[in-house]
């Protein structure tokens, strides 16, 4: 990754180094290209208001201020006879010839050109122009200086991209081995709880922003992973406990009438109470399955319209042999009707299993009374009864799964009808509070947007 | 009445075979889905019975073909498959009903009669009889040896679902459903606690018992034998 990052960087400044610099070259080219161009402009206003008698002295004196080694001017003519020079012995031949020739087949009035010579190192920018009809006038000037100064640039640049480079390197490479020994550290604790240390975290502060967030989600992800095996391994013991009870009674009744020879009316029992344990042991299953769909939201919800009080009412309906017998005092506080769109199938088990509970958890002589109101684009649903209460140990965990208080188990169920109802509740967007007082009665309420 | 029965599980195949020819069907039972198929596309059936994890060719495919040959026998799938999707999958291949594994005989045998009677279009009769117990559908009237009896409209319906059953034996859950649609059993006996209701109307003053319990499966209403 460093030297990913080193040579990442040492192209992209080479890159930025080189479009500067042809800049610059073009920018001095430029300037230097305008003053040759400017000075042949000059001399051929000169020629065309005086002649060459006007540019001749003109130029001769121009000639005599510069250094023959780095300027040089000529004017010939057509025919190649040369009207002025200075002192070319510095420079070489040039050929007149070629230039002329092209510039007469292209039509061009002027033509600068960068010209080497065999006798310097140095090259000249030069200008062959035409000043009148037959003269032509050439200026040279020796790129010495230019490249001079572009070759002070090039070094210069050079070692400030070369020093950059080491320096970020060095940057780059701490930087990444420090990130590196973070990203190991969350890699080893990885591998830690993938071979069984679930409890293991990943240290949070003193790191980089990233590095801290990706510990803290990391963190927190095992938590959740922790505390769902958790749960996992406690619904797995109570199923365990819950299955083998039934599976018991079945093999032992099965087992008591083969040892014996029995009447036909011992068989018959025991079919019939194998029939009974079997039909426990499918609803606990498929309670579960519903419990866990409805929780992961698979089948959705089959949302339709319909009459909640009518709901409630039948529910009541029901139930109330059971609440005659058992001489419960029903009540109901409901409104002419409350219309709602949901799912009536799994709203119909909600209701049913949270009146249930409060009837089978009420003595005899007490009361039951379920209300339901529509307010604020809330429905709101409460069961209360005057039944044996919840303590406030068992009340944080009563939706759990095969939960049951020590004082429900001699009632019938498994202890998964409030995990249902707390789950198919969840499902429909509600929600679902319990208030209790022990020996008092319990108060469920119901809260669903609609 | 010939009935087709497509299940690989010997023992399960063995008991669902016995209790319909008890109950006076003629089955033919294929153990894989192509012996199946194979019957279906041959021989003329008034129903199958088909589940839908098959060897060699699986239930939904036996049905598609069945179909696709254009015989609409009714057919009812059996299946260890309970999700909601599974369900309308196979409604959806066009099969009739679905009942999932696993399920009480006396249920599968009331689905198997009301399949071939919705086939049949045996019209609806406006009264039900029994012995000396008389409902009537237009007028909601129960009569038991001429005397007329006041039912709550729960009682009534379930003693109408008992009567349109009559001889057969319906579970709790059965009830449940097609009576009081409910999809589900409550842990109390709801169920019974209203047949001892309807007991105390139909049976207690008249000589003679109509309702009987089968302990561990259901109720059935039939003249005492």
């Amino acid at each position: 990754m460093t030297i990913l990052y080193a040579v990442a960087f040492t192209v992209l400044s080479t890159i930025g180094f080189l479009i500067f610099y042809y800049r610059i070259y073009d920018v001095t080219m430029g300037r230097l290209d305008n003053e040759l161009l400017d000075k042949s402009q000059r001399y051929a206003a000169l020629a065309k208001e005086s002649g060459l008698k006007g540019v001749l002295p003109q130029l001769a004196d121009e000639a005599k201020s510069e250094d023959p080694q780095e300027d040089f001017y000529r004017l010939f003519n057509f025919k190649g006879d040369i009207l002025f020079t200075t002192d070319m012995s510095f420079w070489g031949a040039i050929d007149k010839k070629d230039i002329l020739l092209k510039m007469q087949n292209e039509g061009l009035a002027y033509f600068i050109q960068s010209q080497a010579f065999e006798k310097r190192d140095d090259k000249a920018r030069m200008i062959t122009a035409i000043i009148d009809p037959d003269s032509v006038l050439q200026i040279g000037e020796s790129l010495e200086e230019v490249d001079e100064y572009l070759d002070i640039f090039l070094k210069l640049f050079s070692i400030l991209v070369i020093s950059l480079i080491i320096v970020s390197a060095i940057i780059g490479w701490l930087l990444a081995r420090r990130a590196t020994i973070d990203m190991q550290e969350v890699t080893e604790t990885a591998e830690e709880i993938s071979s069984g240390s679930y409890d293991r975290r990943v240290q949070v502060k003193g790191r980089y922003k990233e590095i801290e967030r990706l510990s803290a989600t990391f963190n927190s992800m095992l938590d959740r992973i922790q505390s769902l095996l958790h749960s996992m391994k406690e619904i797995n013991d109570n199923i365990a406990h819950d299955l083998r009870s039934p599976l018991a009674r079945i093999r032992g009744i099965a087992e008591m009438n083969l040892l014996k020879e029995k009447s036909i009316e011992d068989y018959k029992d025991m079919a019939a109470s194998t029939i009974e344990e079997c039909d426990t042991l499918i609803g606990m299953i498929n309670a579960m399955l519903d419990i866990t769909e409805a929780e992961a939201g698979v089948n959705g919800v089959e949302a339709e319209e319909f009459e909640l009080v009518t709901l409630i009412r039948e529910a009541c309906e029901l139930f109330r042999p059971i609440t005659e017998e058992k001489k419960i005092n029903l009540k109901t506080d409901l409104p002419e009707s409350i219309t709602f769109k949901s799912d009536r199938k799994k709203m119909q088990r909600i209701v049913m299993n949270l009146l249930e509970n409060a009837i089978k958890y009420t003595p005899a002589d007490g009361t039951v009374a379920v209300s339901a109101a529509a307010q604020n684009g809330e429905v709101r649903i409460d069961f209360e009864d005057t039944g044996m209460g919840i303590s406030e140990t068992d009340l944080p965990h009563i939706f759990e799964r095969f939960y049951r208080c020590d004082r429900s188990r001699s009632q019938s169920g498994v202890g998964l009808g409030l995990s249902l109802v707390k789950a198919y509740t969840e499902s429909l967007n509600g929600t679902i509070q319990v208030e209790s007082t022990l020996n008092q009665g319990s108060r469920f309420a119901l809260r669903f947007l609609c | 009445m010939r009935l087709l029965l497509v299940e690989d599980d010997v023992k399960i195949a063995q008991f669902v075979v016995n209790g319909l020819r008890e109950a006076g069907f003629a089955v033919d039972h294929a153990a894989n889905g192509e012996d199946g198929l194979h019957l279906a596309l041959t021989e003329p059936y008034d129903i199958a019975v088909v589940d839908l994890m098959l060897p060699k060719v699986d239930g939904l495919t036996l049905i598609e073909e069945v179909r696709r040959n254009n015989i609409d026998t009714p057919v009812l799938i059996l299946s260890a498959k309970r999700s909601v999707d599974d369900r309308v999958k196979g409604l959806k291949t066009g099969s009739d009903d679905y009942l999932v594994k696993p399920f009480a005989f006396s249920e599968l045998l009331a689905r198997v009669q009301a399949l071939i009677r919705r086939s049949t279009r045996i019209t609806a009769p406006s009264e039900l009889k029994i012995a000396d117990l008389t409902l009537d559908l237009n007028t909601r009237k129960v009569f038991r040896a001429g005397e007329e009896i006041l039912l709550q409209p729960l009682e009534f319906s379930l003693l109408e679902y008992l009567m349109r059953n009559a001889g057969r034996v319906v579970s709790k859950t059965m009830i449940m459903e097609h009576v009081w649609d409910y999809n589900f059993s409550p842990q109390t006996n709801v169920v019974e606690a209203r047949i001892c209701y309807l007991r105390d109307k139909i049976d207690k003053n008249f000589a003679g018992k109509l309702i009987h319990t089968v302990r561990g499966v259901g109720y059935v209403l039939k003249e005492d034998s």
